[in-house]
């Protein structure tokens, strides 16, 4: 017969706030076994006694049938002498103190709940805050760990006598479901007129209604506001576009369920499974031919649709009631972070919206959507926000604790300590204050939530992105040292950190613009580096950026660039849109400013080229919103299914040269070839090219492991073509896949070489 | 199946503890075994004592573990 002997068994990973307890509950009951559970900083211990058998498949059980939301990173079992338990109980949190657990991102409505809202016997049916332990907001309502209603924006609701029953009932899927509720004991819908005046009757009803006469309405989320209209008319997308002032970026959709966006877009396997995804993220997802009976406004520039499904209750009772398709937009003005406070919506979308559906749970800290797009069987994060944020991501080089404060523009920043990675939400751009006060509010925030304190703050090499500026005061208040991360070593020992490559590898960098040591823009660059050094080893060959950063707004000037670079002088161009766009006086201008070394660095930035060749083909001259020009050039050459003979390019000491390829292009588009070959035979050359780059430089140096890492990486054909065409040539290649390649993901970069720098002993 | 660590609690201050594991003083969590006593042997997994257990069982397992871990012909 089995013995009974007493076990200690343990989980670490995502195991808090995820439903895992009362799952052991139920299997330690079905299992007859006696003991306890209980949250630690050490992550779910639980002490059993039981028979050997029972006790093995409990474990097992366990490990290998986890809680749907539930990731197990390690587990371990113990086998002791019984306890001389009587029974199975589940320990509070909350009685360690001291120690840090992670903390759920927000997750979308399970099917079980969006059951009981659609079903009038039910007594939560149309009930918009709906929620159980395997779904609800998280991040964006804890207010501080351990996570307990207690410490979230719920503890203003105290539960009614049957939601208290579900949240004290180890079999109910509500357990200590910290944000339960009903209609009877938590938060209610409002819809307010911009003139602040309430609307009577039904919040939901009434909302769907002034969408359907085209108006726009502020909706509060889980995140933060979104502003929603109708895309029926474009009439009614315009006035969003204006009031927004948001002239060309295409708009966010959400879309009522799989099969409307079905119906507007083609949807691969890999794209399904993001689409309906726990995290529920906006998937760029390519539009079919039924999507023309929509307005162009919605998404002008690019036959790529960011579109989403409902991810609240409310979501789905606005979708399923009403409207098949909405523009779902963040709810701010271009740049500016994202409103989530009902005061700030007030003062500040009331010019925007006519109308506010709002309610009184507050969102403690703001959330945008994310952004993923998938490339073959590759998940692209181009942005990660809601339903990823706080997860963490691994950084096994070290456990010392790191501050790192990320770049500039699409700013988010990152924590580490104890061989874990916190990458926060998607700050945005620093440059305004209300975006810096986001940054600084959050940096607080995470460095509390996650108990850490920083033994080393990391940064760009930039002096003057407020990220750094931030670090250096930070560094100096915490008497720790500040290390000054180049830009494109950061984003390839983020692909070092994600995938936990501790060799040296060639690092090809290839994004628009990044702080060189050698006062150049650096952008298209080939490194050979580990996570704590590099050594610039290749890149492309620098061209003026006449005006400095005026030649990123405009692309034009680029176009210009590398016309010179390639002519020798503006009397040798040949005749282009570009050229009649511009003028000859204006060339003239540029050719002068260059010559003279008048407010011109140079760069060897890739974004440039890709710029450069858009304006070169009159495709964009001036980018309505970042990385247009190179996003209009994709979309040229369409899907590029295969690559093709690239144009003429040379490499020189290691310097990639396009002058070649500019004449040629020039000489393609004097001839009236059409833009598609053009624009495939450019993305070929590009691709072509780097790979001739790495071969040479394996050769010189015998390596052959390839990062890659870069916002250039989003494009689609060059994702889908360069990883491919290396590992043709015997390279083994890393691309981010939890991250994003851009600079989203650049401070997790930053902390990786931090951490290798701590380690080595640098400090 | 891991092997657990014993050790000796040297000091109790509310769940956190100083122990004595094999001479080396580590800082580890009670919160498992509310019951334990300055002076009780306990075993040790990931920080935190798992079991309180007898003097004798503790010497054996420590006496067994230095075997495992410096066998005699290597010694």
């Amino acid at each position: 017969m089995d013995r009974i002997i007493g076990a200690v068994i343990r989980f670490q990973g995502i195991v808090q706030g995820v439903g895992f307890r009362p799952l052991v509950y139920r299997r330690a009951l079905s299992l007859d076994l006696k003991g306890n559970i209980r949250n630690t900083d050490r992550g779910v211990f639980i002490q059993v006694d039981g028979t050997e058998t029972s006790i093995r498949q409990f474990y097992e059980g366990i490990l290998h049938d986890p809680p749907v939301l539930a990731e197990i990173h390690e587990s371990s079992i113990d086998i002791v002498r019984p306890y001389g338990y009587k029974e199975f109980v589940i320990k509070g949190s909350g009685e360690d103190g001291g120690g840090f657990t992670p903390v759920s991102p927000d997750i979308a409505t399970c099917d079980s709940c969006l059951q009981e809202i659609i079903d009038p016997a039910d007594r939560r049916y149309r009930y918009a805050f709906t929620n159980c332990t395997d779904c609800g907001p998280r991040f964006t309502i804890i207010q501080t760990i351990p996570y307990d209603r207690e410490n979230t924006t719920m503890r203003v609701f105290p539960m009614c006598e049957q939601c208290s029953a579900e949240y004290g009932d180890p079999l109910n899927r509500r357990y200590h479901a910290q944000p339960n509720a009903c209609g009877v004991c938590g938060p209610e819908l409002r819809l307010l007129l911009s003139d602040g005046s309430e609307m009577q009757g039904d919040p939901i009803g009434e909302t769907i209604d002034l969408l359907g006469q085209g108006l726009i309405v502020a909706v509060k989320g889980l995140g933060g506001y979104h502003l929603a209209v109708s895309p029926e008319r474009g009439a009614w997308v315009q006035r969003l576009r204006e009031r927004k002032r948001r002239p060309g970026k295409p708009f966010a959709l959400m879309a009522r369920d799989l099969e409307t966006v079905k119906g507007y877009c083609v949807v691969s396997q890999l794209e399904e499974e993001l689409l309906t995804s726990p995290a529920r993220p906006i998937v760029l997802v390519q539009r079919s031919g039924e999507f023309e009976t929509l307005p162009s406004e919605i998404a002008p520039d690019t036959d790529r649709l960011g579109i989403m499904l409902p991810y609240t209750p409310l979501h789905h009772l606005l979708m399923q009631e009403g409207h098949r398709l909405l523009i779902m937009t963040s709810a701010n003005f271009s740049e500016e972070p994202l409103v989530y406070r009902d005061d700030d919506a007030g003062r500040n979308l009331s010019n925007i919206a006519d109308a506010f559906l709002i309610h009184n749970r507050d969102i403690h800290r703001p959330c945008d959507d994310s952004v993923v797009s998938g490339v073959g069987n590759r998940v692209v994060p181009v942005r990660r926000s809601r339903g990823y944020v706080p997860k963490m991501i691994r950084a096994e080089r070290s456990k010392r604790q790191v501050f790192a404060a990320g770049a500039s523009e699409k700013n988010t920043f990152c924590v580490f300590k104890e061989r874990k990675a916190f990458l926060s939400h998607h700050i945005g751009d620093l440059n305004n204050e209300k975006s810096l006060d986001a940054y600084t509010h959050g940096v607080t925030d995470f460095l509390s939530m996650f108990r850490i304190k920083p033994e080393a703050v990391a940064c760009d090499l930039h002096p003057d992105y407020e990220s750094t500026h931030y670090a250096e005061k930070a560094a100096a208040e915490w008497e720790v040292p500040l290390l000054r991360i180049q830009h494109h070593h950061a984003h390839i020992s983020a692909v070092l950190g994600e995938h936990n490559v501790g060799e040296r590898v060639i690092g090809v960098a290839y994004d628009g613009t990044g702080y060189g040591p050698d006062e150049t823009v650096w952008g298209g660059e080939f490194l050979l580096a580990d996570a704590a050094h590099y050594e610039r080893v290749g890149h492309y060959a620098t061209v003026p950026m006449p005006g400095g950063e005026k030649s990123i707004e405009e692309i034009d000037r680029m176009g210009a660039s590398y016309l010179l670079a390639a002519y020798g002088s503006s009397k040798q161009i040949p005749t282009l849109p570009l050229t009649e766009h511009l003028g000859m006086r204006k060339l003239q201008l540029f050719e002068e400013m260059i010559d003279a070394g008048l407010n011109t660095p140079y760069t060897s930035s890739c974004g440039r080229l890709f710029d450069a060749v858009s304006a070169i083909m009159g495709l964009c001259y001036e980018p309505a919103y970042d990385a247009q020009g190179a996003i209009l050039l994709e979309r040229e050459a369409g899907g590029c299914d295969e690559l093709v003979e690239p144009y003429p390019y040379r490499i020189h000491e290691g310097v990639l040269h396009f002058d070649d390829m500019i004449r040629s292009i020039v000489g393609d588009m004097v001839k009236g070839v059409e833009h598609k070959k053009i624009a495939t035979r450019f993305h070929s050359t590009v691709i072509l090219s780097s790979i001739d780059m790495c071969i040479r430089i394996r050769e010189q140096s015998g390596i052959s492991t390839v990062a890659l890492g870069g916002g250039v990486f989003q494009n689609r054909i060059v994702l889908g073509h360069f990883p491919g065409g290396l590992e043709e040539k015997g390279f083994q290649v890393y691309v981010n896949s939890l991250l994003p390649p851009n600079d989203g993901g650049i401070s997790y970069g930053q902390g990786i070489t931090a951490l290798a720098l701590l380690e080595g002993g640098a400090l | 199946m891991c092997l657990a660590v014993p050790g000796k609690i040297l000091s109790i201050d509310g769940v956190a503890s100083v122990v004595n594991m094999s001479g080396v003083k580590v800082n580890v969590g009670l919160q498992l075994v509310p019951e334990a006593k300055v002076g009780d042997y306990v075993l040790l997994h990931a920080g935190f004592a798992i079991q309180v257990i007898e003097e004798d069982e503790a010497l054996e397992t420590a006496e067994l573990l230095a075997e495992y871990i410096f066998p005699k012909e290597e010694q």
